[in-house]
């Protein structure tokens, strides 16, 4: 039996290495950054992004074309006839809907495939981890039914807290919580995450200075990792690679990491966040 | 539509007929944000109203093709048929659009740019005191990012039009920062909200999207109730009075000179033909005798704006208390009390002298919200004790976070969240006091303001007066040896009145050498009590 393929978004924020080991395909957003359009990911690196962002005007994202779906279908069902796919919340994008249309057109054609497509309810590397869990079933040769049951196991797990610097990109984005506080004073950093699996940014409190932030993040995830439980941690970093670090290293002294990374926020979740040090993670 | 280079009359009814129904599905919402000139709650079904008349007028053309026609039609029928400030106003915006498009069959990137700069330029001309913040501030941004899309290369019209829903939407969560009354009420502004609104349905029935997604409703911080202790206003609204002047006789001016004097929110647009007034009024009778010397009047609307205050006031609770519990926060500066409401305070209470507050002020504040569960920060040593006494006197929960100090009292209020219950909010935001350390010094005992510069500094470390000095420096800088400095990583310094920038600063500069390791800011405060107080976190 052919094994199982794995598609995601760049939403994803999975570590190079981590994506080429496991066969891991990744669907780019479209982004449109000062009226140019870009693959994500494939036409614009973080760092590239980072390069250019103080003169960002305009940031918008879309739902990666049809033939982006299609392609990859096409390109995964020469090496097998099962894929399973995983995209950024619904709830926040239009990702899982075109993925939906461009399966359907796909089929026609090809009445053999079988696709299955999966909201993740959530984002980041919380998303990350689902994906990366749904391809280590698939190498292990599990069926398509059963990566599904995985990933569905997985969304409920994977959380996902951040700091941002402001909250102002993402209301830009219009995917700010209900609540959000504008007010920029006093280095008051907004901390945002998807916590609950509803699909939806929560406001997760707030926390002053960069170091206290940290802490808060911390915080939050010690609500959901017992001490001493084995627990699987992603810290990602936009701007600052060395404030990535310190997270980590805070992550990592106060929770039993069986698996942790550093990952940098792809650009289209930075375009979206702006300046921000998070961490994904799940027992 | 997508890739179009032109659009066309049956294209601009079709965004229009879908930036309405979008429209529509916010009305309640928009209505619930509607706090200027009048918090009268009914912005949005003014609006959705003016619109459909627009869209019923155009309607019946017999060729909805020509693109000039259509616009017209749009025009004259928001014109006959606006509905309030915000309907009038929007009618203007109509007005500019179809002019710009006289004679046009079809119309480009540019024109579609232009069409919205002339739109903003005529609504801004139709009022006598345009005011930042508002309907007229949004159109306005989104025709300035609709004219410089349409200048680079390879403008679309539908490039234009999301140009100018993203810098409508960037330009209504702004409105709050331009005009006190909406961040006073912590709202944004609701005819700037519905016209984003209008204009972000119209680009997704061109991008898809209409099915399976709803309006963005943008919301600013917590809305907050009452800002200070001052009175609400007893002032009638009087009356909401709308009416057309048939074959006026005379020119707008002069219609505006002759009411002007009997109202507020005055607004005179269209043409002699059609002349449309709406002014808030005490006495609309003589609003009608006055105007009907200058021609027949129709459409005459009156409404009381008190009733509708009233029902505003109700469906603006409704809307607005989704949270169980709200916090008041006592503070003794203008600049203090703006650092709490800021950070999500619902109410703040301003006294200069503390121990002028009583129990009794306190409690008709807490009587006065629209919330059950109150969280109140005493903020001050001194106001500890009278607030402890609030919960007894009142049928409605209180709990007093016992904030000794303003640092205290900054650290609970950044540990609120309002969407966790109250007990869990109390318990969190007593746990964020443990955190931090307060110092206060203070050269000013005897009232003297500027005993500081010379004579003796009293500093007290979380409330115990430990230290005596001959300057701010010396005696703040000996205080921050008694904290446990090296855990802490932030400091602030909330300077009061009497305090000068450079004064601040030279401060900051002196107590960074020593502990290069914090982060220090510096917040002019004004307080009177304290020259300084700072926290250590």
């Amino acid at each position: 039996m052919k094994k199982v393929r794995v598609i995601t978004d760049t939403i994803c924020c999975l570590p190079d290495d981590k994506i080429r080991q496991h066969n891991i395909r990744l669907i780019p957003i479209s982004l449109v950054i000062n009226g140019k359009p870009y693959r994500d990911l494939i036409e614009i690196t973080p760092g590239e992004f980072w390069k250019m962002f103080r003169d960002v005007k305009e940031f918008t994202t879309g739902a990666p074309a049809l033939t982006e779906f299609t392609d990859a279908f096409s390109e995964l069902s020469k090496d097998t006839d099962s894929i399973a796919c995983v995209f950024v919340s619904r709830a926040l994008s239009g990702t899982y809907e075109a993925a939906c249309q461009a399966k359907g057109l796909f089929l026609r054609d090809h009445p053999s495939t079988n696709i299955e497509i999966i909201d993740s309810r959530t984002a980041a590397g919380a998303q990350g981890f689902i994906a990366l869990e749904m391809a280590r079933a698939a190498e292990a040769g599990k069926s398509l039914a059963e990566v599904v049951k995985v990933a569905e196991d997985m969304v409920t797990r994977v959380k996902f807290a951040c700091a941002l610097e402001t909250l102002k990109y993402l209301i830009k984005s219009g995917r700010a919580p209900k609540t959000a506080y504008l007010g920029e004073l006093m280095q008051v950093r907004p901390i945002i995450g998807m916590v609950n699996n509803t699909g939806v940014v929560e406001n997760l409190g707030r926390a002053r200075g960069k170091e206290k932030s940290m802490e808060k993040l911390i915080e939050i995830a010690s609500e959901y990792i017992k001490s001493g439980q084995p627990a699987h941690i992603m810290v990602h970093y936009t701007d600052s690679i060395e404030d990535g670090q310190q997270l980590l290293q805070m992550a990592k002294s106060r929770f039993n990491c069986i698996e942790e990374y550093l990952t940098p926020y792809t650009p289209v979740m930075s375009g979206h966040t702006g300046p921000v040090f998070a961490v994904s993670f799940y027992v | 539509m997508l890739t179009k280079d032109y659009l066309d009359g049956n294209d601009i009814l079709s965004l229009t007929i879908a930036g309405t129904k979008w429209l529509e599905k916010v009305v309640p919402e928009i209505n619930a944000m509607n706090v200027y000139p009048v918090p009268d709650g009914d912005c949005g079904t003014n609006m959705f109203l003016t619109l459909s008349a627009s869209i019923e007028e155009a309607s019946k053309l017999p060729d909805t093709s020509q693109t000039s026609a259509v616009a017209t039609a749009i025009a004259k029928g928001a014109l006959m048929g606006a509905r309030g400030n915000s309907g009038v106003i929007l009618s203007q915006i109509w007005r500019g659009f179809a002019e710009a498009l006289k004679e046009k069959s079809a119309i480009s990137a540019a024109d579609l740019a232009h069409a919205l700069q002339r739109a903003a330029d005529v609504a801004y001309k139709a009022l006598s005191n345009p005011v930042e913040g508002t309907i007229l501030t949004v159109i306005k941004d989104a025709a300035k990012a609709a004219i410089s899309r349409a200048s680079t290369t390879d403008p679309s019209p539908i490039s234009v039009l999301e140009a100018a829903v993203l810098a409508a939407r960037e330009s209504v969560v702004n409105t709050p920062n331009l005009l006190e009354e909406l961040r006073e009420a912590g709202v944004l502004d609701a005819g700037g909200h519905g016209l984003y609104t209008f204009l972000e349905g119209a680009l997704l029935s061109i991008k898809g999207g209409l099915d399976h997604q709803s309006p963005l409703l943008l919301s600013t911080q917590l809305p907050r109730i009452i800002q200070s202790t001052e009175t609400p206003t007893e002032e009638a609204y009087g009356y909401c009075t709308q009416f057309i002047i048939k074959d006026c006789r005379t020119g707008l001016e002069k219609v505006q000179t002759a009411l002007e004097s009997l109202g507020t929110s005055l607004l005179v647009v269209g043409e002699p033909a059609t002349t449309r007034v709406h002014i808030h009024t005490l006495e609309p009778q003589k609003v009608l005798d006055t105007a009907s010397k200058f021609g027949e009047l129709t459409n005459i609307d009156i409404n009381n704006m008190d009733e509708q205050h009233q029902s505003f006031l109700l469906l603006h609770r409704e809307k607005m208390s989704a949270f169980d519990c709200v916090v008041v926060a006592i503070t003794t500066s203008k600049g203090l009390s703006k650092i709490f409401s800021d950070l999500g305070a619902a109410a703040v209470i301003q006294q200069e002298q503390v121990t002028e507050l009583t129990a009794l002020e306190i409690l008709r504040m807490i009587e006065q919200l629209p919330a059950d569960k109150i969280i109140l920060l005493p903020n001050h040593r001194q106001m500890l004790e009278t607030a402890l006494n609030v919960p007894s006197l009142t049928k409605k929960q209180v709990a007093v976070v016992p904030t000794k100090s303003i640092p205290q009292g900054i650290a609970a209020m950044i540990a609120f969240v309002p969407e966790s219950p109250f007990e869990t909010n109390v318990t969190e935001m007593l746990q964020a006091l443990t955190g931090v350390h307060t110092i206060e010094v203070t050269g000013s005992i005897t009232g003297d303001k500027h005993a500081s510069k010379t004579g003796q500094i009293t500093g007290w470390l979380d409330g115990e007066k430990r230290t005596k000095g001959s300057s701010f420096e010396e005696v703040v800088l000996d205080l921050l040896n008694s904290t446990d400095i090296c855990q802490a990583s932030l400091l602030t310094i909330y300077c009061g009145k009497a305090i000068t920038e450079t004064e601040a600063h030279l401060l900051k500069s002196q107590i960074a050498a020593r502990h290069p390791r914090l982060d220090i800011e510096v917040v002019n405060s004004g307080q009177t009590d304290y020259d300084y107080i700072i926290s250590v976190e």
